[in-house]
């Protein structure tokens, strides 16, 4: 082994829990991608414009009258055509029938809805039919439209189980790990399982002795139990 | 015919936008990059900052990465070279020894080797940094004398010379 060891395991740098490694990871990726806030002010802006001059047009319409003359520029125009123009009698009134509301029109094109139940039953069949990485991905997809904790659960599983992506899964359950949800001893010990997998034995031990100490009478606690003892 | 190399699928999904891709790729690198970091400057206070603009670095790289060799050996000289390129910008402002050890709860399994692995890194610490940044790039990141003289900008035998002053010094510290 090299007397200057680089990897994984902590040290030299100073020793940081999950969570601080965490909320870190989560700075870096928001500094990373930015969100392009300025396209929604100016779409918002756009929109704005788009109704206004409607409108204008509109109420334009409906009021019969011509559609404003562009002036002519200050320097375009020389003394006798101004002096002409004063002088002309005032244009005839000419009536013209007032026209139908304009009818309010909807938006051209519209994205059909993505129905998150379609998604799911696509996501169980994927799985039913072992297809991991396609079952994951329509997961995901659920997670970003819905944000459903089963849903990050069933990446969390596939990441774990079968895409040997324990890293994914440990992010996919972070949020659930916060919160106090029926599906929080099943995202317990999926950090348990998840940390042993990245060798991360404090927090694999910490998740596991959660479990038993804050859920003992559920199956996923008879779980943690024989990992700990696995672990010894 | 060589084979096709196998890309780790959250590589493709992170280029595209998936944060969620993203963040798993950047909790995998972290704790290899903070330790990486810690090789490469005086004492600990810069280390998450660098580690951050480091791991910046490398996901808006990401789609330089043919995978020819494993995530982590390209990252490392990605972080290198986002490292010491900041650390000259820094070097007029940066106080030269701070040395901190803050220890924060680890298994006492592990306990001995953390400490171990936090005093090599302030042994490095007595070093002129041409000679640090030599002697961790070709020690901890087993680079060849070559690569380290490329990475660094140096010939390979002004690099093996610094190499080569820093363990002497590391082995004679009472001299320094």
């Amino acid at each position: 082994m090299s007397w200057l060891p680089l990897d994984d395991q902590p040290g030299p740098a100073v020793a940081r829990t999950a969570a601080q490694e965490r909320a870190l990871a989560q700075k870096i990726v928001a500094r990373a991608y930015p969100q392009k806030r300025w396209l929604w002010a100016a779409a918002a802006i756009l929109g704005t414009l788009g109704l206004a001059g409607g409108a204008t047009a509109a109420w334009q319409r409906w009021q019969g009258a011509p559609p404003p003359a562009e002036l002519p520029k200050p320097h375009q125009v020389s003394k006798s055509k101004r002096l002409t123009f004063v002088l002309e009698p005032p244009p005839k009134v000419v009536e013209t029938p007032r026209p139908k509301k304009p009818k309010t029109v909807a938006p051209a094109v519209a994205p059909p809805p993505v129905d998150v139940r379609d998604l799911l039953a696509e996501a169980n069949q994927l799985r039913k039919t072992k297809q991991w990485a396609a079952a994951a991905q329509k997961y995901r997809q659920v997670v970003e439209l819905s944000d459903a904790a089963s849903a990050r659960i069933s990446v969390a599983e596939l990441a774990l189980n079968h895409l040997q992506d324990p890293a994914e899964a440990r992010a996919m359950i972070a949020p659930l790990l916060k919160s106090n949800g029926p599906l929080l001893p099943r995202a317990l010990l999926l950090q348990a399982q998840a940390a042993a997998a990245q060798k991360d034995w404090p927090t694999a031990r910490d998740a596991a002795q959660t479990l038993l100490t804050q859920h003992r009478s559920t199956p996923e606690a008879r779980t943690a139990e024989r990992l700990l003892e696995s672990w010894r | 015919m060589a084979p096709e190399p196998v890309i780790d699928p959250r590589i493709p999904r992170a280029i595209a936008g998936d944060r969620g891709a993203a963040e798993s790729l950047v909790l995998e690198l972290m704790p290899r990059v903070r330790n990486l970091v810690r090789y490469l400057v005086r004492g600990d206070s810069e280390v998450d900052d660098l580690a951050q603009e480091a791991l910046i670095a490398v996901l808006k790289g990401l789609s330089g990465f043919r995978g020819e060799g494993s995530l982590k050996s390209w990252a490392d000289k990605v972080v290198v070279r986002e490292t010491l390129g900041r650390i000259k910008r820094r070097r007029q402002e940066r106080s030269r020894f701070e040395i901190r050890t803050e220890l924060h709860p680890v298994s006492d399994a592990r306990a001995d080797v953390y400490l171990a692995r936090r005093a090599a890194a302030q042994a490095l610490d007595i070093l002129p940094d041409e000679q640090r940044e030599a002697i961790v790039l070709h020690h901890a990141l087993e680079l060849s004398i070559p690569e380290v003289a490329e990475l660094l900008g140096a010939s390979p035998d002004t690099i093996k010379s610094r190499i080569r002053l820093g363990m002497q010094k590391l082995r004679l510290p009472e001299t320094v």
